[in-house]
């Protein structure tokens, strides 16, 4: 087992937003969906260690990450790709992918990983010395991903890559999502685009008001009507 | 004119030095010192006690080397004193520019107990003069002229090709992504700040040779980084390397042609203009 | 107020307040005493205005001192230089430090809040520059000394220095009860609601830089007239009124006094004025005294004194004070 969650309780301040969640992630890509604010980018932002959980445990390849700092998640292999468009504005392409690459565990690979990054985003090959600001916004999640997998990742946590994306420009970053999927690395990701996590995922996951409220174990069993109905109530 | 021009050069690349340690902290921490000027004045009274037959007489080049190495010590000191337990909270910008106003006037109170208020001098690094192109400059204003590009362009190289410079650019980005890249933030606040404190302590000893030392010698320099980095933006690096240069050469026509004494007054008046025009500086972004 | 039962600690306090007004410049008749007494007011005046702009609005302020200077300034250079009579010159005072004022932040508060602290700070060695190049009018480094005597008909102030002391007291009185209304008034609370939430504000309508230049005007008029005072009462006008040390004692009191609070600051400004007089022996020792009592009430006791009082002491009807701990200091929109 890659990732267990186990009942988790986090927030901000006084504030609670999680209030007992409990994931597993394993080989197969694991999705998370649900309605905005309900806690899914604070669930992710207290794996990577952001957030302290105020309850529950995390275990990363067996050992207890709770309560980590975020450089020793990340330097043990889980990498957070947070949601929102530029994550280093005024750097570079190659700037931002090679910072990807920061711990030590990485950094002496980069070389190496990066090709492999603009094999994947010929994209962001061309542009490697544009600043990341002058990206459109397909190419900008692509350097996201990109830098986040320069941290050779064993376990890599997406919040809502296609989020604003053209369907086009989706399409493509979903193949590729699933390219990444085939070379091994584990995946968590969180997005609204369920027939993305339907095709992606072996497991989904639905969170309302901080709580997993369905569990779908597999998803070739289940209709898109069926979760559209459970996401949105009846009459959807 | 020449002299007037080099008297610019130099005082250009002063406050360029004095000027970018303001702007990497700006940058990554969020807090502005306003003890900067007193780490300035540090630098040259510790280089003068350490080279000084007055002090501990070792000679010039291992006092400055001991004063670098001292002006990192100041700086992680000054950091975990004044600067650590306000960054990141709401208040941080005011209370630290407090915290750093107070740990001025404590260091200039305490020089003047320990050293005195009379003037000192420290060696110059070079002296003698060169002849460039018909105009005779003293070795330490031209080294002043080289040397600061030099640092500027080290400091560049820094910022760009090494993994802690990287990761201190981050920093001032997006703390949250730094830290999800696996930066330690803290680590770099250190690193950002006593690189600051070094940049200053070498403006400081460079000063020294040029003029007297006082426990106030500080604060006319740090008062002209404050017309810099208004002018270029406390966000960018380049802007304030520009905003230096134009100040100096601003400073050293106003001088030549006005006096000395209403120098200070057309620098104010360029910065209102300047204000009037570009609230956020010439180069400097609105966050 | 209207039907309600008159707030009687309040009106016993005033009473109790009013009488040591009244009694204590016939009681500290020591020169020493008089003399700290008298310095202490003034500086409780410059301290609780300065609690206006920096603490209250939370402006990064600071060119305060600079208002306090200028007003010794042009009460010493219009009564020795141009003849102007006692008392017009308290008024020209005002009308110069009110336009310096108005114009000065105008300008600066177009900017963020640190670009504020920069230009205002700037300000104020501007007007040292200006004193030290302009010698023949200013005194330059040196001062002015002879700065002539208040009068009421023949009652020269200097005479008899308990006249300064109710003239201090009277400054101090007014200037409290004008800022505790104005704290008080729709104009407090906006300067409060721009502090903690400038966005919302704005987006309600409010505008921000006419209610902040407002208040920097405002908290300018006592503390010219406390400056007027000061070079009366010392006959001198020097450029140490801008020094460093000035004001890092004056922000002192703001701090430790209770930034936000308007009383806290009048305390401390006593209780520092005081405190730095007994500690006048240790020379500079005494500003290193200063500056550690500033980082640690930072650091410790963000409220300041104020806030320690603040648990016993019957709640104000105003709008909450800030404290240093309570700055809201976010992004602020151009």
């Amino acid at each position: 087992m890659l990732l267990q969650a186990d009942q988790i309780r986090a927030g901000y301040g006084r504030v609670q937003v999680l209030h007992g969640v409990s994931i597993e992630v394993d080989q197969k890509p694991v999705g998370l969906f649900g309605p905005n604010g309900h806690g899914k980018t604070t669930l992710l932002r207290t794996l990577s260690g952001l957030i302290a959980p105020s309850a529950g445990r995390i275990l990363y390849s067996g050992s207890d990450i709770s309560g980590k700092k975020p450089q020793a998640i990340v330097e043990a292999g889980l990498v957070h790709v947070p949601q929102g468009s530029t994550l280093l504005p005024r750097m570079s392409v190659l700037e931002a992918l090679t910072l990807g690459a920061y711990t030590r565990r990485a950094w002496a690979r980069r070389r190496e990983t990066v090709e492999q990054v603009f094999a994947l985003f010929p994209r962001l090959a061309e542009r490697r010395h544009q600043r990341c600001n002058t990206l459109s916004g397909g190419e900008r999640q692509m350097a996201a991903i990109g830098a986040g997998l320069m941290g050779r990742p064993a376990l890599l946590m997406l919040d809502e890559p296609t989020l604003g994306l053209a369907p086009k420009v989706r399409l493509d970053l979903v193949r590729t999502i699933q390219e990444i999927a085939a070379t091994g690395v584990g995946l968590l990701v969180v997005d609204q685009d369920i027939d993305m996590l339907l095709g992606l995922c072996g497991r989904l996951y639905l969170i309302e008001q901080g709580r997993v409220t369905l569990d779908v174990r597999d998803p070739r069993e289940i209709q898109h009507q069926e979760v559209l109905r459970r996401y949105f109530g009846s009459g959807a | 004119m020449s002299a007037i021009i080099v008297s610019g050069l130099v005082s250009g690349a002063l406050y360029a030095l004095i000027a970018s340690g303001l702007s990497l902290v700006w940058g990554a921490l969020g807090v502005f010192n306003f003890a900067h000027g007193v780490l300035l004045m540090a630098g040259a009274y510790v280089a003068w006690w350490l080279s000084s037959p007055d002090g501990l007489g070792l000679g010039l080049p291992v006092a400055i080397l001991a004063t670098l190495v001292f002006l990192i010590a100041a700086g992680a000191i000054l950091f975990f004193l004044l600067v650590r337990p306000w960054v990141g909270k709401p208040n941080a910008e005011l209370a630290v520019i407090m915290t750093t106003i107070a740990g001025s006037i404590f260091t200039q109170n305490l020089v003047l107990e320990v050293f005195g208020g009379r003037y000192k001098t420290i060696d110059q690094v070079v002296s003698g003069t060169i002849w460039i192109g018909g105009t005779a400059i003293a070795a330490q204003n031209l080294l002043c002229i080289v040397l600061a590009p030099v640092l500027l362009v080290g400091m560049w190289i820094l910022l760009t090709r090494t993994r802690t410079g990287l990761a201190i650019r981050a920093v001032a980005e997006n703390q949250d992504v730094a830290q999800l890249f696996g930066i330690g933030v803290q680590r770099i606040y250190l690193v950002t700040f006593a690189a600051s404190a070094v940049l200053a302590g070498l403006a400081g000893i460079l000063l020294g040779g040029l003029f007297n030392i006082s426990p106030d010698m500080g604060t006319d320099p740090l008062l002209r980084a404050f017309v810099v980095v208004v002018f270029g933006g406390l966000g960018s690096l380049p802007g304030t390397i520009v905003g230096a240069y134009s100040v100096g050469m601003i400073e050293a026509f106003a001088s030549y042609y006005i006096g000395i004494y209403w120098t200070p007054v057309v620098l104010f008046l360029v910065l209102i203009a300047v204000l009037v025009i570009r609230p956020t500086g010439l180069f400097g972004r609105a966050s | 107020m209207n039907g309600r039962a008159p707030n009687w600690p309040h009106i016993g306090l005033a009473l109790v307040v009013i009488g040591a007004l009244i009694a204590a410049p016939q009681i500290l008749t020591g020169g020493v005493a008089q003399n700290l007494a008298i310095l202490s007011i003034l500086y409780a005046v410059v301290a609780s205005n300065w609690d206006l702009t920096l603490g209250y609005a939370g402006i990064f302020n600071f060119a305060h001192v600079a208002f306090f200077g200028i007003g010794s300034y042009v009460a010493a250079i219009s009564t020795l230089q141009f003849g102007v009579p006692v008392w017009w010159d308290l008024a020209l005072a005002v009308v110069v430090v009110m336009v310096v004022s108005g114009v000065v932040s105008s300008l600066a508060l177009r900017l963020r809040g640190i670009y504020v602290a920069l230009v205002t700070f700037a300000v104020t060695q501007l007007c040292v520059a200006l004193i030290n190049s302009q010698k023949d009018i200013t005194g330059g480094p040196v001062g002015l000394i002879g700065v002539p005597d208040l009068q009421i008909g023949s009652l020269a102030f200097g005479s008899d220095a308990r006249a300064y002391f109710y003239a201090a007291e009277i400054l101090l009185l007014a200037s409290t009860i004008g800022l505790r209304l104005l704290v008080s008034s729709n104009f407090g609370l906006s300067l409060v609601a721009l502090r903690d939430n400038e966005s919302y504000a704005v987006s309600r309508g409010m505008p921000a830089r006419r209610q902040r230049v407002l208040a920097m005007i405002a908290s300018s008029i006592p503390t010219s007239l406390a400056g007027c005072l000061y070079a009366h009462y010392l006959i001198v006008a020097s450029p140490d009124v801008f020094s460093f040390s000035l004001t890092t004692l004056l922000l002192t009191m703001v701090l430790v006094g209770g930034a936000g609070t308007i009383y806290g600051p009048i305390v401390a400004a006593f209780v520092l004025t005081v405190g730095t007089e007994k500690l006048s022996g240790l020379g500079n020792v005494r500003y290193m005294v200063v500056a550690v009592l500033i980082v640690l009430t930072l650091r410790f006791l963000p409220g300041g004194l104020w806030s320690l009082g603040r648990v016993r002491w019957p709640a104000s009807p105003a709008a909450a004070p800030a404290s240093a701990a309570s700055f809201d200091l976010k992004e602020r929109p151009e």
